[in-house]
This record gives structure tokens, sequence and C-alpha cells, in this order.
């Protein structure tokens, strides 16, 4: 959960907090390095300090030793005491004192607890054990650690005179002042590591704000790109050149080509839609033209010679013939646009019905059929809509593929059944659709062929889409064309009412 | 603990034992007044002794210098080679035996109205001390083994008592100076210590804090107190001279500002017969003692 909200972090928060925890290890371990190294370096000092000192006392007690003078080894011990007014801090020396070889105090630093002409007192077993170890020594030196008390540095000087050993200097040092200056050495790297940790922040958020600012516009701007919602994209100020700056630049650059773009796209539907809306008008006028042209050869013809009953025999069944012509294509077209009979349900199973219409509409054609329309497959499906529709729509598709092959070829009807699906597969292997034709296929009154009326296909379309099935094709030219149908299945009819309701909001 | 401005003072004197900056080496210069002096000065008095020897120049027309040598034994060496003319010392060097003898009495400091002094011991202020015979097996100080009141009257006293001098302390030493002997009781460095009346009250008077850590138990009777001598090659005019001018020193204004600073009345011509009461303590310090009565001080 921690780790998810770390991760949930805004930058905002994550990288000042990055900076801050970075910068304050840094400084901290930087620091804690130094004083490690000074504390090392101070330790060594104050080692060769009370070794110096040691020996030095020792050398100046020499002759005081001989003479028994207890005074001035007393006043020496005590100048070892005495504070340097130039140093900071008290002066490390602890105690000092002046033994003879059996170890009676000659003087020590501290005379009330240490009385002289007795053995050096101490209750503590370590200290015994260091000033035994200090009794035995020919030269003088540190007493080694393990005798030593971890607070104290403890020097021995043997006082020789004429190679005959006479007593001992022994020196304690103190590391209270050296542990003094560590933790105060520590504050100060702590504070230190802390103010500068918080100037980082500070900084980091100030840097973070710049950087962010335009991440966080530019994530809002893909979000609306996303939604498609190009409007209420705001350009993306680019602060600085690098990479943000960049990506800044490259967002806005997008977003004026996909704004563009839309709007170029919108230009397009337009025209296309007016172009469509002119062909319609065309092919329309087109077809009514041509029996009206036929019919006013038939009336002039009937004009020139008024009373002759021939012609009227003659011309008065063309002019019928040009009529329903003109009326039978208003009548598909009114059918087709005011959405007659529609969402009728039928059984799949009716389009095996059609293998010998298929087979009567080639007819002595150099054409083979090849009936890949599985009747086992599709029992207990429904298709929604009624069975001659059905048949419209396979016998369109199988006219224009025969058509397709005016000197033969192969042509292959098949369904499958996916899912809820039926796929219809129409192929035939003539001459192909190129592109041009195959974006204008299913329009109203566009035909290839001068006998056609170009609403066949447009016809199948829009039965095809008012069942919510689709259509498309699949074509090179030469290399034939497959026409597939996909309809959605109803495995059991369902009420009709329900069914068109249904279709009607599709 | 030790008072630290005390022990500046004591390392400040140990720094100048064998004397005073001037004339460290008391090469004497043509027609100098070579004038010792030793325990009895307390370190404070080196300007005091300056002033008195620029006092004494003026007024006698010689120049005048004080040298200070660690020990009685040091100064009265140099008096009998000549290189001193005079020396402040103590009444037990003065009785000692001379032969033959080159000194005689110059002048002697009066006192709080007598030239006279104590010896005093001293403990530390807390101690549970009441007698010198608490002190038995003990640290002791001594100040000068050539010392009156630091040395000789304690051990005529304990031998007085019936104890044997060398053997009733544990441990012994010197300080070479009644001032160091207060501070060595004052540090619990001794247990005692015999120190002069005239030092002591000096010190109560200026380092009050240092005094104040020790407590008098005993003072013996009064004894002489330590003269001025004067080489024998000196006498006649010139020892007149000077002689002349430490006594009429109370009589004027300068000297008498002088005398206040070193906490004397005055300066007074004493019988030799003064310092026999010291050759009898002297006698009794000594072995053989009679160690008769076993011991009640």
């Amino acid at each position: 959960v921690k780790r998810r909200r770390v991760q949930g972090m805004s930058l905002m928060v994550k990288l000042p907090l990055t900076i801050t925890f970075v910068v304050f290890a840094s400084a901290l371990i930087i620091g804690l390095m130094v004083i490690d190294r000074n504390w090392a370096r101070q330790s060594a000092a104050l080692e060769a300090q009370t070794l110096a000192l040691a020996r030095a006392t020792a050398a100046t007690g020499r002759s005081s030793i001989l003479k028994k003078d207890v005074w001035s080894l007393y006043l020496a011990l005590k100048l070892l005491q005495e504070r340097d007014p130039e140093l900071p801090g008290e002066t490390p020396v602890v105690e000092a004192v002046f033994v003879d070889t059996e170890g009676m105090v000659l003087a020590h630093s501290n005379p009330a607890r240490n009385p002289v002409g007795l053995a050096l007192r101490t209750s503590d077993p370590q200290t015994r054990a260091w000033i035994d170890y200090a009794l035995q020594v020919s030269d003088a030196g540190l007493v080694p650690e393990r005798l030593s008390n971890e607070n104290f540095v403890d020097a021995v000087a043997p006082i020789n005179v004429d190679g005959l050993t006479v007593g001992f200097m022994l020196l304690r040092s103190s590391t209270a002042g050296l542990a003094a200056q560590l933790r105060r050495d520590t504050l100060t790297v702590m504070t230190f590591a802390l103010g500068l940790a918080l100037v980082m922040s500070l900084f980091g958020a100030v840097i973070s704000r710049r950087m962010v600012a335009p991440l966080r516009e530019l994530a809002e701007g893909l979000d609306a790109v996303g939604r498609g919602d190009l409007i209420s994209v705001q350009p993306v100020a680019a602060r600085d050149r690098d990479e943000i700056g960049n990506l800044s630049e490259q967002f806005n650059r997008m977003v004026a080509e996909l704004v563009e773009k839309k709007e170029l796209e919108k230009d397009l539907a337009n025209a296309e839609r007016l172009a469509g809306l002119g062909r319609f008008a065309a092919g329309l006028a087109h077809e009514v033209n041509n029996p009206l042209a036929g019919m006013q050869n038939c009336l002039n013809m009937m004009a020139r010679q008024p009373d002759d009953a021939k012609m009227v025999l003659k011309y008065v069944p063309l002019l019928e013939t040009g009529l329903s012509r003109i009326s039978a294509t208003m009548q598909a077209l009114l059918g087709e646009l005011r959405g007659e009979n529609r969402a009728r349900l039928c059984k799949a199973t009716c389009l095996g019905e059609l293998e010998s219409i298929v087979h009567s509409e080639i007819g002595d054609r150099p054409i083979d059929l090849v009936w890949r329309i599985g009747s086992g497959d599709l029992d207990g499906a429904a298709l929604n809509c009624t069975c001659p529709h059905m048949h419209q729509i396979v016998m369109n598709l199988t006219r224009n593929a025969i058509n397709a092959m005016p000197d033969g070829g192969t042509l292959t009807l098949s369904s499958v059944r996916t899912g809820g699906r039926l796929v219809l597969e129409v192929s035939d292997t003539g001459n192909g659709i190129d592109e041009k034709t195959q974006s204008q296929l299913f329009e109203p009154f566009y035909t290839t062929s001068p006998s056609g009326t170009g609403l066949g296909l447009w016809i199948t379309y829009r039965l095809i889409t008012r069942m919510g099935g689709s259509i498309g094709v699949d074509s090179r030219p030469g290399a034939g064309a497959t026409f597939t149908v996909t309809l959605p299945l109803s495995a059991s009819p369902a009420p009709a009412a329900d069914r068109e309701g249904k279709k009607l909001d599709a | 603990m030790m008072n630290r401005r005390r022990f500046v003072g004591s390392s400040l004197f140990a720094a100048t034992v064998g004397g005073l900056p001037a004339p460290m080496l008391a090469k004497s210069r043509e027609g100098e007044f070579a004038i010792g002096l030793t325990a009895v000065v307390v370190r404070e008095y080196v300007r005091s002794f300056n002033d008195f020897g620029d006092y004494l120049s003026r007024r006698t027309g010689r120049p005048v210098e004080f040298v200070q040598r660690r020990t009685y034994a040091d100064i009265m060496d140099m008096l009998k080679d000549g290189n001193l003319q005079a020396a402040w010392i103590c009444g037990y060097p003065y009785v000692q035996p001379r032969d033959p003898e080159y000194i005689d009495l110059l002048a002697t400091p009066v006192y709080r109205g007598a030239p006279l002094y104590r010896s005093l011991v001293i403990v530390p202020r807390g101690s549970p001390v009441r007698r010198l015979s608490d002190l038995k097996g003990k640290v002791y100080a001594y100040s000068d083994p050539d010392s009156n009141s630091g040395f000789i009257v304690p051990r005529a006293t304990l031998a007085d008592a019936g104890y044997d001098p060398e053997r009733f302390f544990r441990l012994t030493f010197f300080t070479y100076s009644h001032a160091e002997t207060v501070s060595a009781v004052a540090d619990r460095l001794a247990d005692g210590g015999s120190v002069d009346s005239y030092v002591y009250n000096i010190l109560r008077k200026y380092e009050p804090k240092l005094a104040a850590s020790t407590r008098v138990i005993a003072a013996s009777r009064q004894y002489g107190f330590p003269p001025i001598v004067l080489h024998r090659n000196m006498t006649g005019e010139i020892g007149d001279r000077f002689r002349d001018t430490l006594l009429g020193m109370a009589a004027d204004a300068e000297g008498r500002t002088l005398l206040e600073r070193l906490d004397l009345d005055g300066f007074a011509v004493v019988s030799p017969a003064l310092y026999d009461s010291i050759r009898d303590v002297a006698r009794r310090a000594s072995p053989p003692y009679s160690l008769a009565n076993g011991g009640s001080l």
C-alpha cells in the first residue's frame, strides 16, 4: 500500500523529496566522514601529546626524584593541568603521578585522594592492572588499550638515572574534550545537512514546479485528445528549450494538425455527401429520362398521324412500358426509402432454397457453381428479415457476380456461422472492381452496366444495414471479387415488435 | 582542588626561583649593593622590593639590587663569598656558628610593635587535626632546613614532647618558601606545615582565599624577627648609611608607604641576644633529642 502511495505521488512532491533526501544523505555522509577522520586525527594528537607530556615531565622530575623534592614534583604535575589560555576548553590531563619503583606515590595531581608516601590507591581493578603494567615498562609509551579505559589515554614514562630506573611518571588524559568536540561537530553537521536539505527542497520545489507544470498540461491535453475533444485543448507553453519544451512544441504541432485534419474531414464528408446527392439526382434523372425519351418519340409519332389507329396500337403499349418502367423505378425507390417490409424473422435455412434459382440464373453460361451454403449449419438460426429479402440480397450479389464473368468462371457461394453471426460470401473470378468503383459501389443509381438501374447493390446495402449487418468487398482488377455479408443471427425467433424496436434504434 | 590563581602564583615563583629578574646570576657591578632574600619573601613582593631597592639607592647613593635564591644555604654561601653585601635571613642562619664570622646585624624589622614573630602549625581547613600530635604518621611540609619557624621550631616542639622528629611524620618535604608551604597544605599535599606568622598574615591580607583554605592549630612562643645582616667588609660608612636609611624609613612618607606594603612598622637595631632563644631551640631540635617524656604536645 505504501509503495502504491509513493508511486501515486505527484512529481511535484517526489522530485523535491528525492532532492532533499539525496542532499541530506550526501551532506550527512560527507560530514560524518570528515568527523570520523577528524576524530582519528585528534585521538592520535591526544595520544602523542599525552606521551610527549609524560616524557617531558619525567625528564624534569628526574633530579627532584633523586632529591625526594616532593614539592617540585608536585608543582611540575600541577603545571600539567594548567589550562592553556590560548586553547579552548579544559586541559585534557586529568591525572598525573610520580611513583617510585614500588608504586609509592611521590607526587600526585590530586594529593588529597592520593597521599604521598603511600602506594597508589585505586579500587578499580582495571586501573590497578595498568599501574602494574606501568611499573614494568622500560621505555616511555602508551598503556595498551586493553588495560586502559576508553575514556582515557594513559601514558607512562620511566625515570632513569645512570641506567637505573628510579621511578615512573604516569599521565592520564581524558577523551571527554574530544567527545564533546565530536558531539558539537555532529550537531553542526546535522544542522548543516538539514539546513542544506531544506534549502534544496525549496529549490527542488521550484524546479519540479517548472518541470511538472508543462507535463501536467501535456497530460491533460493528451487526455482531451484521447476523448476527441480537440476544442478544449490549450496549447502548452514551452518555457525551456529542453526535452520537455521540445515535447510541448511537438504536442502543440500535433494538436494543430489534428484540428486541421478534422476540419478537412468534415469538409470532405460534406463534399462527398453533396457529390452523392448529385449522382443520385443524375441517376434518377437518367432513369426517368430514358423511358421519357422513348415515350416522347411515341407521342411524336402518334401526333404526326393522330388518326392512325395503328399508331395507337403500336405506341400505346410502348408508352405503357415506359410508364411502368418509371413507375417501377419510383416504386423501388420509394419502397426502400420508406423502409417497407422491415424486420420479420426468417429461418436461415431458407437460403438453401436458392440453389436451384441460382442454377437457372446461370443458365447455359460457362460458369461453375460452387455451393457451400451449409444447410445443417443454419439449423435453428433465424435472421431479422423476410425470406424474400434474404433471397433478394443473395440474388443481387449472385447476378452481379454472373455479370462480372461474361467469359465464364467460377461462382462460389458459402456461409459460415461464427458465434452469433452468419457470414455469407459470394465470390466470382471475373474482372474485378477497381478502387474508384469500390468507393461508389453501394450508392444508388451507380452502375457500370448500361442496362442496370444502379439500385441493386444500394438496396442490398440498405437491407443488410437495416438487419444490423455489414457488407464489404474485396477485389482487385482482373482477380475477381468477393462480397462478404455479415449478419447477426437470432438463435430462436423473438417477438417481431421487440426486434423491430431494437433495430430501429440501431 | 587548587585555586587556579594561586597556582599561577606558585608557578611564577617556580619560574623565578634562583633570582629576581634583574641580576639573574648576581654578578656584582662596581659599587653595587646586593641584598639577598629568601623564604621570607612572598612572591607578590617582587614589585615592592624593586621599589624598596630604588628607595635605598636614592637614599644611600649606591645602586641596590635584591637577589633571591631558593635556599638560605645558597644565600649564606653568596654572602660568604662577598657576592652579596647584605641579606635578609632567618634568625637560625644568623645564630649558626661561623668561623671566621663574616656578618653582623644591620637592622631588624619591627613587626606589629616588636621585632618578634612566631612559628605557626597549619593544617587544611577541613582537616580533623587539632594538635601537632594528631599529625603523627602524616605528611608534613617544612619551608627550609635553615628556617627557624619553618623547620627548627616544629622539630624542637616534637623533640620536647618526646618524639623523634625524624620518624614522627610519614614523609616530610621542603617548599623553600613559607607561602608555598601554605599552598602545599591548602592543596592537601601535606597534612600540615610550619609557617612564619609574618608570611601567613601577609597571605591573609593579599591572598585571603589561599589562607582561608588552611587553619592554624598551634603557635609557638615569640622569636627574634628574621634580621637583615651586613657583610663585615661593609662595616663602616656604607653600613652606617644603610642602617640609618632603614631606621629612618618610618619617619618619611615614602618609607612609610613601602613599610606598609611590606606590612612592617619599621626597622630597629636589636641586641644579638634577641636571637639566643633561637640558638636554644635549634639545639633542642637537633639530635640527640631528649626523648624523655614520651610525647605530650
